[in-house]
């Protein structure tokens, strides 16, 4: 009877060590930095206790000799230049290397993009070789950072001394935000445990050493290129904001499921000028099922994790200065009620030849500058471009008659076939970053 | 025998009393037969058809409110047509969906003032019309001739 089960259960054994294999070499390259030993040691500290999650960093670092001194620890306390370089003196004894002339400390509480240039100088003046926890790569968030601080980012994102899981699910380095004490410790205890850094790639700490990552992401941002198309459950979770060229779109994928149960806060006349104002009776702000409010609101009440803007037909005429300023205040407010959301920029699609709201104002080259000013922005900011209006233009730049719906010739809204074009373009132009999500 | 008529008597009293209340009694109609009809009389063949599950996106309308119901939008214009026909489940219902078309109606009328006079002047011309469980939104330049087709459907028996 047993003889009857060994080759199966030899089988089964089999597969299950191969899982356990390959469980392994995942968590070779993945996963959060593991949480440092206790050691045993005497903790001065009033105000700090084995029950609280920073305990185990503090210890080891107190266990080094990079903590040193009694009464309160203050874990909420942010840490400021000169504190953090008092921090790396000790530490570098700890480590037994010298430490680096890294210039005058700031008074002043640090960020985390502040930490991460201040760490990358005193690693790579003291050669520290970390292994790579996670493949290097751009960070949008580092975008409008300098150059030298991209690259620092991006080497301590990789080295596991800063991550972009906050544990509520969002992924975000949080680059402008302050580091508290306790913060500081668990960036610290990375350095500290050097020798036991894993994986095979080594991170560059050097000035340069990521900037062709940075650059392809740049072309990347505002050059989203072709892709097999994705399902439409895709856009499950993004919304469509937009104007009365928007809602053509809106009602041809609400009545066929094109882009899957995406939310769609369109309405006529809307503007990034007109959205920054109060909501209210005579405002022209979007509803979401049923009920009037503000873009960033409505996009925070759908909880969608991709916002496809296309706005600008109603405020271009106002000045393309002021349009896209607008335009960049209400991205900063959606990102503030959002955090968590990708912003897709999409070109203002064109007007036809005949349209008869073609004005010095408001015409295809007024468009275009629009187009390539919010491109520039998208670039510096770390927001998508895609450029779907290159779907609609004939040889002479202009809308293509036959794509606009308008029997009045305003020259502006599209025909199904259009909207068709629309749905294609969209579906086939998802930036990489996206897809692997 | 006697009293027998009397009862069968006095019930077509009431009966007759009950019809001559003046209280119309609201149709059976099928919307889809309704928005099938008013497709045709706009003579367009880009209607997007919408169907419950949309309405509470688009209008804040619970589909535990509706009984049946039928829409559509249409490109032609500057404004998208956008026709609601909606059979409530009870009165109150038909009252909560008659708020939230007459919200959305107030919106269009709102964002129509920054386009011409002519698309303006159409936008104010629509209603929300109530009959019975029936509610109705109808937004479109050619309002009055789909009203009229709308209509047709709920021609109520003489009293």
């Amino acid at each position: 009877m047993m003889l009857r089960f060994r080759r199966p259960i030899a089988l089964l054994l089999c597969i299950c060590a191969l899982f356990c294999l390959a469980s392994c070499k995942k968590e070779e390259t993945a996963g959060p930095t593991p949480t440092p030993e206790v050691p045993d040691w005497e903790n001065p500290y009033t105000d700090l206790t084995e029950d609280m999650w920073v305990y185990p960093y503090v210890a080891r670092l107190g266990d080094a000799g990079v903590f040193s001194g009694d009464g309160t620890f203050e874990p909420d306390a942010l840490v400021t230049g000169t504190e953090l370089y008092g921090y790396l003196q000790t530490l570098a004894g700890a480590l037994n290397v010298t430490v680096p002339d890294m210039g005058e400390p700031s008074a002043e509480s640090l960020t985390r993009a502040d930490i991460c240039v201040i760490l990358a100088n005193f690693a790579r003046g003291c050669e520290l070789s970390l292994h790579a926890w996670h493949l290097p790569r751009a960070h949008r968030e580092a975008l409008d950072l300098s150059s030298g601080t991209q690259n620092a980012v991006t080497a301590c994102a990789a080295a596991g001394i800063i991550t972009d899981d906050d544990g509520s699910g969002g992924h975000s380095l949080q680059l402008d935000q302050t580091v508290t004490r306790a913060q500081c410790a668990v960036m610290l205890c990375k350095l500290l445990d050097v020798d036991k850094s894993r994986g095979e790639t080594p991170v560059d700490f050097s000035l340069n050493a990521y900037n062709d990552l940075y650059a392809a992401l740049s072309q990347d941002l505002t050059h989203v290129p072709e892709c097999d198309p994705v399902d439409a459950s895709y856009f499950d979770d993004a919304v469509f904001v937009g104007d009365s060229v928007s809602l053509r779109l809106q009602y041809y994928c609400t009545s066929n499921g094109a882009l899957g149960d995406t939310t769609f806060l369109c309405s006529g006349s809307l503007s990034a000028t007109n959205a920054l104002w109060a909501v209210g009776s005579e405002s022209v702000h979007p509803s979401y099922q049923g009920k009037k409010m503000l873009i960033e609101d409505g996009i925070a009440a759908c909880g969608a994790k991709k916002a496809y803007i296309m706005l600008g037909m109603n405020n271009i005429s106002f000045g393309v200065d002021n349009a896209t300023a607008d335009m960049v205040t209400l991205m900063d407010r959606i990102l503030e009620k959002a955090p968590d959301v990708t912003l897709i920029i999409q070109a203002v699609t064109p007007m036809t030849a005949a349209s008869r709201i073609r004005s010095n104002a408001l015409n295809n080259e007024k468009i275009d500058e629009y187009n390539e000013a919010m491109r520039q922005i998208c670039q510096e900011r770390g927001w998508y471009f895609l450029d779907v209006n290159t779907q609609f233009k004939d040889e002479n730049n202009d809308l293509v008659r036959s794509y606009c719906s308008d029997a009045d010739e305003m020259g502006i809204h599209f025909s199904t076939a259009a909207a068709e074009i629309w749905v294609n373009y969209l579906k086939t132009h998802v930036p990489a970053e996206l897809l692997d999500a | 025998m006697k009293k027998q008529i009397i009862a069968f008597t006095l019930a077509l009293l009431l009966f007759g009393l009950s019809g001559c209340s003046g209280k119309e009694e609201t149709v059976s109609v099928d919307l889809t037969e309704v928005r099938s009809a008013m497709i045709s009389a706009q003579g367009t063949n880009e209607a997007y058809l919408l169907e419950t599950d949309a309405l509470k996106d688009l209008y804040g309308i619970d589909a535990e409110d509706v009984q049946q119901s039928a829409s559509y939008a249409t490109m032609a214009g500057t404004f998208p047509d956008e026709i609601v026909l909606v059979q409530a489940v009870d009165e109150k219902a038909a009252e909560r969906v008659k708020t939230c078309l007459e919200t959305r109606l107030e919106e269009v009328k709102v964002q129509s003032q920054t386009y011409d006079p002519e698309n303006y002047e159409a936008a104010q011309a629509c209603s929300v019309t109530v009959d019975g469980t029936y509610v109705a939104l109808i937004l479109s330049p050619q309002q009055e001739s789909l009203q009229s087709v709308y209509g047709g459907f709920f021609a109520h028996a003489p009293n």
